[in-house]
């Protein structure tokens, strides 16, 4: 990464456990640079999505620092770690996904958490649904969508607020090629927005199509540059 | 105005389960508080009605002249607390009550108890034997009985009012108990969910008052059918006060006013309550 842009997330020998357990991570240090678009790779069980979740604000490191829009996060207050979050979009492996409600409240909900009208929720929310082939079922259930549908609803959540950072963990894995590609073309756009992007994800073809900028993450240790990334596409 | 909630709260067993607990207790604690309310009429006539008690001096030997006690007794009476007026009640209309038993007394007359009508101060209760014990040290032998209303019907009407009004307010914290409990039910149910939420950025005020507005839908139709079920008992203990067995009386526009306003109280305690265990629970969970 070159030095020029502002760093918007920074990790400094971060370390995590779970329940004082396993170390799940080790002496990670990352910097992610404002509008940049990364994967992170690796192994299965190799800690992406924990980090994902230091990134998002959902685990606080055991050990290291963790410094998110320049406030570090081991001291953060609840309400201040509140407004940061609605600055990360998290597109969640599980999808996480509310059943109970339709696809737009679905869509809309970071907005109105974060205290967008009624007017401002449906101005963002059915345009975005549109552009994902979705607007036909903006009154569906969740539950009643395919998995490949499910996981646009759940990616258009997370893009939705136009977030200054967006984690994604492993998002086309149940699409077929032409919706994975829409929803990369998404995310790219998103990222030329200035949104930083990073992509925890195991297809090999998005992975060929990144070239220098994978990350990779194995036994809770990260490594980047250029054998990461065609160890990653090997 | 958006009121649907993010969390699955409505619509499901426990939403249903807190919906009918709160209309039974809505309905029995506005039956306690309509019970309370009619014996409160009730003490509120009584106190209309002075209640009379009798003193009855031993009779005196035949033949033997008057000995001052009856001045001595009514004395001690006019000076007591809570006596209103007390009289002699001649010999001759001692003689004519007891008539009808003994029949008309002719030549040497029978021994008969020298009477005294004591009338208490409205709405005051004294127990006939506390009279007798402070008149037995000055003439023993004295007897002491209740003749009038008050006394016995006052107890018992403060004694309802009192046990109702208890039950009321005992109901009402059942109110508060019930929703905070199945409000801590909830949150560890919906944990997953409330996780999600806050990883959007929700903080404590955005969750809590998604069990707030809960609550209150919640109380606030559990409160109507409470209310609703309660309206024929209360029509008939209206209409027919001796249900109560004489200890309480028909509500006056006050009394129902109060009553309407239980399923308004219930609501804002149910909402309150939610509230409060919604926050504590958020804490708890971190």
């Amino acid at each position: 990464m070159n030095g020029g842009q502002a760093v918007i997330a920074r990790l400094e020998g971060v370390g995590l456990r779970y329940g004082g357990g396993r170390e799940v991570l080790r002496g990670v240090d990352l910097a992610l640079e404002a509008g940049s678009f990364q994967f992170l790779a690796g192994p299965s069980g190799a800690g992406k999505s924990s980090l994902l979740g230091i990134l998002a604000l959902g685990h606080q490191p055991t050990d290291g620092r963790a410094v998110i829009f320049g406030r570090d996060c081991n001291r953060l207050e609840p309400a201040e770690a509140g407004l940061l979050r609605r600055r990360i979009g998290v597109i969640f492996q599980d999808l996480r996904l509310l059943d109970h409600q339709s696809v737009f409240d679905n869509v809309a909900l970071p907005l109105r958490i974060a205290g967008a009208g009624e007017e401002q929720v449906a101005a963002m929310v059915s345009p975005l649904l549109g552009w994902l082939g979705l607007s036909e079922m903006l009154e569906e259930s969740p539950a009643h969508l395919s998995l490949g549908q499910r996981q646009l609803v759940a990616a258009a959540r997370a893009v939705v607020t136009r977030p200054g950072l967006l984690l994604a963990d492993e998002p086309t894995s149940s699409l077929d090629p032409t919706l994975a590609r829409r929803l990369m073309q998404l995310l790219r756009r998103l990222g030329g927005l200035g949104t930083t992007v990073l992509i925890a994800t195991h297809q090999h073809e998005l992975l060929a199509e990144a070239g220098q900028r994978v990350l990779w993450l194995e036994g809770g240790r990260l490594q980047q540059g250029p054998q990461e990334a065609a160890r990653a596409c090997a | 105005m958006r009121v649907a909630l993010d969390l699955p709260l409505e619509g499901t067993p426990s939403s249903r389960f807190l919906a009918g607990l709160l209309a039974c207790l809505t309905g029995l604690c506005v039956l306690a508080l309509a019970i309370a309310a009619g014996a409160q009429a009730r003490l509120g006539e009584l106190a209309r009605y002075p209640a009379m008690v009798s003193v009855a001096l031993p009779p005196l030997e035949p033949g033997m002249p008057p000995s001052g006690e009856q001045e001595t007794i009514l004395g001690l009476l006019r000076h007591m607390p809570g006596i209103a007026f007390a009289a002699p009640v001649p010999e001759s209309e001692v003689a004519r009550l007891v008539e009808p038993w003994l029949g008309r007394q002719e030549g040497a007359p029978l021994p008969l108890p020298r009477l005294i009508d004591v009338t208490l101060v409205g709405g005051v209760e004294i127990a006939p034997a506390a009279i007798e014990r402070a008149l037995q040290e000055a003439v023993p032998g004295i007897s002491v009985g209740a003749t009038g209303t008050g006394g016995r019907g006052l107890a018992s009407a403060r004694m309802l009012r009192d046990v109702a009004a208890a039950a009321g307010l005992v109901l009402l914290a059942g109110y508060a108990a019930a929703t905070a409990w199945l409000t801590r039910l909830s949150l560890d149910l919906h944990a997953r969910t409330i996780e999600l939420l806050r990883m959007m950025g929700a903080g404590e005020r955005y969750v809590t008052s998604q069990y707030e507005t809960h609550a209150l839908k919640a109380a606030l139709q559990g409160g109507l059918a409470g209310l609703s079920g309660a309206f024929l008992p209360l029509l008939a203990f209206q209409y027919m006060p001796g249900l109560a067995g004489g200890t309480a009386a028909p509500l006056g526009e006050g009394a129902w006013l109060l009553l309407a306003s239980v399923p308004l109280a219930g609501t804002m305690l149910a909402t309150l309550s939610a509230r409060l265990a919604a926050r504590r629970g958020l804490r708890q969970l971190g």
